[in-house]
């Protein structure tokens, strides 16, 4: 169940970008790992994981959704939040259409980030 | 006074002029052969009654001897003339009878020269006195000769011979002629004999008195025969009087009457042949007509045909050939012959009568013209006639019905088949009328749908009409098959032709110069929204163009009724009803008909329609452009953020470490590096972006401000229109030109043009500004301004930033990329509030130097 305190998975085949996040995520406090590519990730963190996992959508081998798929039918239980440079309006919805739990625009700040997690969760208690 | 004399002389006498008289018939009429004979017998008679007187008056016994003797010469010539008489006359009588009496005659008269004296008497002693008739005679006194039975035998012979022949007569029927003729010659030739028996065989005192006697044979034979000769002279009147009136009926008739030989001679020819032949006479034709075969006969053909069938049949009729006349013309003529074959010996002849039907000829030609005219007619008109006869219910059709119902022409038609063509729903109707027409007598006048033999439908105009005084009903029957189809398609095209006016938004019109009036199809009322009762004139009609469009109008179709030149323009009017419409006029001229017409078409829609296909055709170039600039922009934005995100997430990590007790500072050293890394990456990207707009290297050349701003305004002119942005043109003269490339500065005034209008979406009033100006010697501004709220000032650098838009969607790469332009071109680009409001947006360009840059 992804509680903040589990850590942040970040998959984006941008190292710069993926270095940084790490860093910021690291620099605030949390756990926080970096994998270059889909598959690297799914072979390095079993299903049963917890943490939250932060997609790039626009990867060569394997893009954000299809990783969102995989994760599904291989019952990954953690959530997912997409993340993109590509100001495209449709991502957003489709984003939300296939599950995950957040949608973020590059650039964005660490405070997006958690404050969107945050409230996720704040509603997931009301519930 | 010696009576004997007198009455021997008058019997004489009278025997001679009766001889005399038939005699002259006989001459006059050399078949009368029972008039010579019996001038014979009358002669005989005489000579009979000399020799009487003679013997009695005889002196001596041989005076009388000799006497006698001779008498037996006019006896004998009485015997075989009575003999020939009766035989000629009565036609009969058998013959052995006649030789029998002239041959016993004949063989008298030898002996009687023979033997001495006479036949009578063999010897003559004396003579007697007698007293008879005051005289004393002379009367024989001998011994009769036994040869004397021979010659009465030879009476007797003659006696029955002709009692036999009046008999045959007597059964023939010619009872008069046997009663007078055979009864006289017996009954007085048995007297004679009688009496001239008893003298001779010396019984009586009588004096041979034959003659008397015999005058009675006469006087019968000349009362039988004057009797003929009257008949025969009435029968002569009679002839003559019908001959008379043959002969007028020959001379008048209206025909030619001949007779010919059979070999071309002509024998006989009424004035009315020789007239039709062409000569003033009978008696000159005549004389004329000896080579008939090639004087008349005008085809040799015709006239061995002619021959050769009187030959073989004997006659010949109403035969038609052609004939010449003595002038040489030829004409056409109807010959009917009969062969009259000749006596023995003689040829045979033709007699006949020839009619000239020259007129009945030029008749039956134009009987045959105006047949055939009318047949023609028929089949033309294609209309034929048709009778029903009520009694025998026979129906006829003349040729052209048939052919219209394809059916084999004189092909025996009846009611009943006749109906049978009729289709089922006109056949009712039909029938009912052709019975009315039958028992009431009621005319009609319809039409009808039938299928023919060959089962091609075909409509037909039936006309029928009672004759009940003749019992008949009779019309005609007319295909008008094709006349309906051309109905239907005249009607069709016409519907068709308001179709397509209606459609196609179009009418015609016509003015007609003299009087100045107009006259409209029904759209052109239309598209004017005007009443079909108004009166277009004119005047009027121009007066519904708009103020500019009027004067251009006026003066098309002034030059068009002036000088016959026809127009094509496309104009604006206001409807009656207010409305703009745009129409395109046409027009031409028809001077020598005093003329002018043409159409008129409510182009409105297509205007409408052609504006927003500019539009969509501009807004596609625009798009165009706009479009790769999207793509480029959304790898570009891709690209940027990455860098950026990078940077700003490095920037964070930074800070966060910052607020923590820290005692290396690797961290910040690594991370500045990246920061550094990712800011240059993000440099190269915008310098990229400069990269792929610039499309390859500036074309600077020296270019016209003005034109240049009239072709992008051309561009951009349906967009205005259709968002109902009126436009502004405030451009100087005397600019300069000034140094730049076309395509990229077209691209910076579309981009302000178009910010311009997006500016004016929601204001009341939408005006665009264009301006040119100088602005010094060597700088040319231009300026685009626009009605809308105006841009704060706060905003105004960050408009020209990237990504900067106000727009919905929209990526705010235009005005960038316009100061990235400009900037190239060595120019500047600002913007500032309007003089009565809004925003304009201006920049400059360096003029034209000759000296390179």
């Amino acid at each position: 169940m992804g509680d903040l305190s589990s850590g942040f998975w970040i998959i984006d085949d941008d190292l710069s970008f993926g270095r940084a996040l790490k860093r910021m995520l690291n620099a605030k406090g949390f756990r926080a790992e970096y994998f270059g590519s889909a598959q690297s990730f799914l072979d390095s963190v079993p299903a049963g994981e917890s943490g939250t996992a932060v997609v790039d959508i626009h990867m060569p081998d394997c893009n954000g959704f299809e990783l969102m798929e995989r994760m599904r039918a291989l019952h990954y239980s953690m959530p997912v939040v997409i993340i993109t440079g590509q100001p495209y309006p449709k991502t957003r919805e489709l984003a939300v259409e296939n599950g995950a739990a957040g949608y973020l625009q590059k650039p964005f700040s660490g405070e997006s980030l958690l404050e969107l997690l945050l409230k996720r969760e704040q509603d997931k208690a009301s519930l | 006074m010696s009576w004997v004399i007198v009455v021997w002389s008058m019997a004489a006498s009278a025997s001679l002029t009766l001889a005399g008289i038939h005699f002259l018939v006989w001459v006059k009429e050399r078949t009368a052969r029972a008039d010579l004979v019996f001038s014979i017998t009358a002669v005989a008679t005489a000579g009979m009654a000399a020799t009487e007187v003679w013997m009695m008056r005889a002196g001596t016994a041989e005076q009388f001897s000799t006497a006698l003797r001779w008498a037996h010469v006019p006896i004998w010539i009485a015997l075989v003339s009575l003999v020939l008489f009766a035989r000629l006359y009565l036609r009969a009588g058998r013959a052995w009878l006649a030789w029998g009496a002239i041959a016993a005659r004949t063989l008298s008269l030898i002996i009687n020269f023979l033997v001495g004296p006479n036949i009578n008497f063999r010897v003559i002693a004396g003579l007697r006195r007698a007293a008879f008739l005051g005289e004393r005679v002379a009367v024989p006194i001998g011994v009769p000769n036994p040869w004397m039975l021979l010659a009465q035998l030879a009476t007797l012979l003659l006696a029955v011979f002709v009692a036999d022949a009046a008999a045959t007569a007597w059964r023939r029927g010619d009872r008069r002629a046997a009663l007078t003729v055979g009864g006289g010659v017996v009954l007085f030739v048995l007297a004679a004999f009688g009496s001239s028996f008893l003298t001779l065989w010396q019984v009586g005192s009588l004096p041979i008195m034959n003659s008397i006697f015999y005058m009675a044979v006469i006087a019968a034979m000349a009362a039988e025969l004057t009797r003929d000769t009257i008949r025969a002279a009435q029968l002569a009147d009679d002839l003559r009087e019908s001959e008379s009136r043959y002969r007028a009926i020959f001379e008048g008739a209206l025909e030619g009457i001949f007779r010919t030989t059979s070999d071309g001679k002509a024998l006989v020819i009424n004035p009315t042949l020789a007239k039709m032949l062409g000569y003033e006479s009978t008696g000159a034709a005549l004389t004329a007509l000896t080579e008939i075969d090639s004087q008349i006969w005008a085809d040799e053909r015709e006239r061995a045909a002619y021959v050769r069938r009187l030959e073989e049949r004997g006659s010949v009729q109403a035969y038609e050939c052609r004939l010449r006349r003595k002038d040489g013309t030829v004409f056409p003529a109807s010959v009917s012959a009969r062969v009259i074959p000749g006596a023995k010996g003689q040829a045979a002849v033709y007699d006949g009568f020839i009619q000239d039907i020259t007129e009945r000829k030029k008749a039956e030609e134009s009987l045959r013209r105006s047949q055939h005219l009318l047949a023609e007619t028929e089949k033309i008109g294609r209309v034929g006639g048709w009778e029903f006869r009520i009694d025998t219910q026979e129906l006829t059709w003349t040729p052209e019905v048939y052919a219209i119902h394809e059916v084999e022409p004189d092909v025996p038609i009846s009611m009943e088949r006749a109906m049978g063509f009729v289709t089922p729903d006109s056949r009712e109707r039909i029938l009912s009328l052709v019975g009315r027409a039958v028992q009431e007598g009621q005319p009609y006048d319809t039409e009808l749908e039938l299928v023919t033999a060959k089962g091609n439908p075909r409509t037909v105009h039936t006309v029928g009409r009672a004759d009940p005084e003749n019992r008949r009903v009779y019309g005609f029957f007319q295909d008008i098959t094709e006349h309906k189809r051309a109905e239907e398609a005249l009607g069709k095209s016409r519907s068709l032709l308001a179709e397509i006016e209606r459609i196609g938004q179009v009418g015609g019109w016509e003015i007609d110069i003299r009087t100045m009036k107009q006259t409209w199809t029904p759209e052109i009322y239309n598209i004017h929204e005007v009443d079909p009762s108004f009166e277009p004139t004119v005047e009027k009609g121009i007066g519904f163009y708009t103020p500019d469009s009027r004067p251009v109008i006026a003066r098309l179709v002034r030059r068009a009724i002036e000088f016959g030149e026809p127009f094509d323009t496309e104009l604006d009017i206001v409807t009656a009803k207010g409305r703009k419409r745009n129409v395109h006029a046409m027009g031409r001229a028809d001077l020598p008909n005093c003329r002018v017409y043409g159409f008129f078409q409510d182009i409105t829609g297509r205007k409408q329609n052609e504006l927003e296909l500019a539009v969509l055709r501009a807004e596609l170039t625009h798009l165009a452009r706009v479009l790769t600039v999207d793509e480029i922009s959304t790898s570009l934005a891709h690209e940027i953020n990455q860098p950026l995100g990078a940077i700003l997430n490095n920037a964070e990590a930074a800070r966060a470490l910052l607020a923590q007790p820290m005692d290396k500072p690797e961290p910040f050293v690594e991370i500045i590096d990246d920061i550094i890394v990712d800011a240059k990456r993000a440099g190269d990207v915008i310098r990229k972006v400069r990269g792929v707009l610039k499309k390859g290297e500036a074309k600077l050349e020296r270019l016209p401000v003005n034109p240049l701003i009239g072709e992008t305004l051309e561009i951009v002119r349906n967009n205005l229109a259709l968002n109902g942005v009126a436009h502004r043109l405030e451009l100087g003269t005397g600019l300069a030109d000034v140094r730049g490339d076309r395509v990229r500065l077209q691209q910076v005034l579309m981009n302000l043009i178009t910010n311009a209008m997006d500016a004016m979406k929601r204001s009341p009033s939408r005006v665009l500004t264009l301006r040119s100006a100088m602005d010094g010697p060597d700088m040319v501004t231009v300026s685009v301004g626009d009605s809308g709220p105006g841009v704060p000032r706060d905003r105004r650098t960050m408009i020209f930033e990237p990504f900067f838009s106000t727009k919905k969607g929209g990526l705010g790469l235009g005005l960038p990329i316009s100061r990235s332009i400009i900037e190239e071109h060595g120019g500047r680009i600002w913007v500032d509030d309007g003089p009565g409001g809004g925003t304009v947006f201006s920049f400059s360009l360096k003029a034209w130097r000759e000296a390179a840059d």
